[in-house]
């Protein structure tokens, strides 16, 4: 039995993506326009003292107006990190009603190869799509300062180099750091994964509810536990007079529950791709098992 | 051979058993009719022949593979037509050029030979098809696969009257000797020429599985006027042209034409 075959594999990806095209390019314009509506009301209505720093400081002109298109990196990386999840929660939409699943099933091609490209696309794919619209959507802004007499700043640097270029997003300065955001990042995600799979109807609202209920309930768990009595360290930091600088201490604790939390993002993809092999055409009313 | 071993079957949330120990066997070089009223399973069946539905127990195999497991080598060999299918608003050219490389047996010439009989020509868009006509190029790329195993659930609903009879005359000239073909319908008439075996199903079980050819040697089908009616009548519906009567087919009786709708009347009252 073949599970994989990389030529049946590429050709499948070729097919979903070309299939879906008129898919990507509607999402691509309502990304693009929702980022730059957003990227007008930062910069246009929620700031109206462009005129009057031009006027009056027109050497901090630009400190100013890149504060103000920083709120538009920080929107799009919320936007982003949405859409990450909506998507990931619809990796299979191409199967949520009876028709398409039966194609879907009965596609000869492997399950393996069927999930593979269903993650592929819903978020390296996705990922591209965002990006490049995050992108088109400042270029855009830029576009409209331009012909409106504005200085040039752009925003999607900022997110990677922060505001003036000097990695001024804290999160850059350690790799622990980084880390830690990547490993938290793909475990959220995953969740979105295993509820993507797991319910068959309105999977978004549906894993939402769920990781917020049981949130509260491990909250409410954890509540109970007499933390005085465990010594828990996870990072700590140490501030030298002498030298004036703070050092960050991440204690053995952070590297393991870093490494189980990836070990979890492993274990919500296998639980994910088990549901899948197991769907069927016609499946619990709210549950695709 | 698709083998059934001794399934039961029930949906989520439902009580009732859709099949409980059922079995069947399907041969190679057959046209089956699976006929059955509303709701007695067809569909489901044809869903648990294909690994679309998974049996609570028992299995079905395809080649001595469990269809449950969907393996590429066994769906590239099995094509089920939908009564309502998926086909995506593009050219059929690119359809076909996107999909054919999954079916290594895919034929290009049964696919023009299949649009030509239907109508249509090979670089229509989906998109702009009407139902029966999507129906019909759904078909035509379901012939071209060439898949030893071709399930169809109602074919004929949608089509136009001339299109049935391009229908039977497509799947007529695309039988080969290793194929079998499924057909669930209730549009009897529209197939019953060209069946060879008839599977008729009841509530879990087969309430009939028998060739054309035993059905023939064993009924005969006719009209009879009220004068005629006699013991040897089965069952009798009246119609227009007199009654419409099966009979016990007696030595040096002449055969008859086979009344599907008829036996189906007479199997499942009789019952």
């Amino acid at each position: 039995m073949n599970t994989f075959n990389y030529n049946r594999f590429s050709q499948a990806l070729k097919c979903h993506f070309l299939v879906e095209r008129k898919t990507w390019i509607r999402l691509f314009g309502i990304y693009t326009l929702v980022m730059f509506m957003a990227n007008l009301f930062f910069t246009r209505v929620a700031d109206s003292g462009y005129s009057h720093w031009a006027e009056k400081y027109p050497s901090e002109l630009f400190h100013h107006y890149s504060r103000i298109v920083e709120q538009t990196a920080v929107f799009g990386i919320i936007f982003f990190c949405f859409a990450m999840l909506f998507t990931a929660s619809g990796m299979f939409s191409q199967m949520k009603d009876t028709r398409k699943r039966s194609a879907y099933l009965l596609w000869p091609v492997s399950n393996v190869e069927k999930y593979v490209v269903s993650v592929l696309i819903s978020v390296v794919m996705m990922l591209f799509l965002t990006i490049s619209a995050y992108i088109l959507a400042d270029t855009l802004r830029v576009l409209v300062d331009w012909l409106t007499g504005r200085i040039i700043v752009w925003g999607f640097t900022m997110p990677v180099m922060g505001r003036d270029g000097d990695h001024s997003w804290g999160v850059y300065q350690d790799w622990h750091g980084v880390w830690m955001v990547l490993v938290w990042a793909f475990y959220v995600h995953s969740l979105y994964i295993v509820g993507g799979t797991l319910f068959r109807r309105q999977q978004f609202l549906f894993t939402s509810g769920t990781i917020v209920v049981v949130g509260i309930l491990l909250i409410m768990l954890l509540n109970q536990i007499d933390w005085n009595s465990i010594h828990f360290d996870f990072i700590t930091g140490t501030w030298d007079e002498k030298t004036q600088t703070y050092t960050t201490i991440y204690h053995p604790s952070f590297y393991i529950i870093n490494s189980a939390m990836m070990l979890l993002v492993a274990c919500h993809y296998w639980a994910s791709y088990k549901l899948f092999t197991r769907m069927q055409v016609i499946n619990n009313k709210w549950l695709n098992v | 051979m698709i083998n059934v071993q001794n399934i039961s079957f029930k949906y989520k949330g439902q009580k009732a058993l859709v099949f409980d120990g059922f079995s069947l066997q399907l041969e190679e070089n057959r046209i089956y009719g699976l006929l059955g009223k509303n709701g007695t399973g067809k569909s489901t069946l044809l869903y648990l022949l294909s690994g679309l539905l998974r049996p609570i127990s028992g299995l079905v195999y395809c080649d001595n593979v469990a269809v449950y497991k969907r393996t590429p080598e066994l769906l590239s060999n099995l094509f089920l037509v939908t009564e309502e299918f998926e086909m995506p608003a593009i050219c059929l050219s690119e359809y076909v050029k996107l999909y054919k490389p999954f079916y290594p047996n895919f034929s290009d010439e049964v696919l023009q030979s299949c649009l030509a009989d239907f109508e249509l020509p090979a670089d229509v868009h989906l998109g702009e098809l009407s139902m029966g006509q999507r129906k019909k190029a759904y078909i035509a790329f379901a012939m071209a696969t060439n898949t030893r195993y071709l399930l169809m659930d109602e074919p004929t609903n949608g089509l136009d009257i001339p299109s049935k009879s391009q229908f039977r005359k497509v799947i007529a000239q695309h039988m080969t000797e290793d194929r079998t073909v499924v057909i669930s319908t209730h549009q009897v008439h529209d197939v019953e020429q060209m069946l060879d075996h008839i599977l008729m199903l009841d509530r879990h079980s087969v309430l009939m599985n028998a060739s054309m050819q035993d059905i023939q040697d064993q009924y005969t089908f006719e009209y009879r006027t009220p004068q005629q009616m006699d013991d040897s009548v089965l069952y009798a519906e009246p119609t227009l042209q007199g009654n419409a009567v099966i009979c016990r087919r007696q030595e040096g009786d002449a055969e008859t034409q086979v009344n599907l709708e008829l036996l189906f009347n007479y199997k499942t009252q009789a019952k």
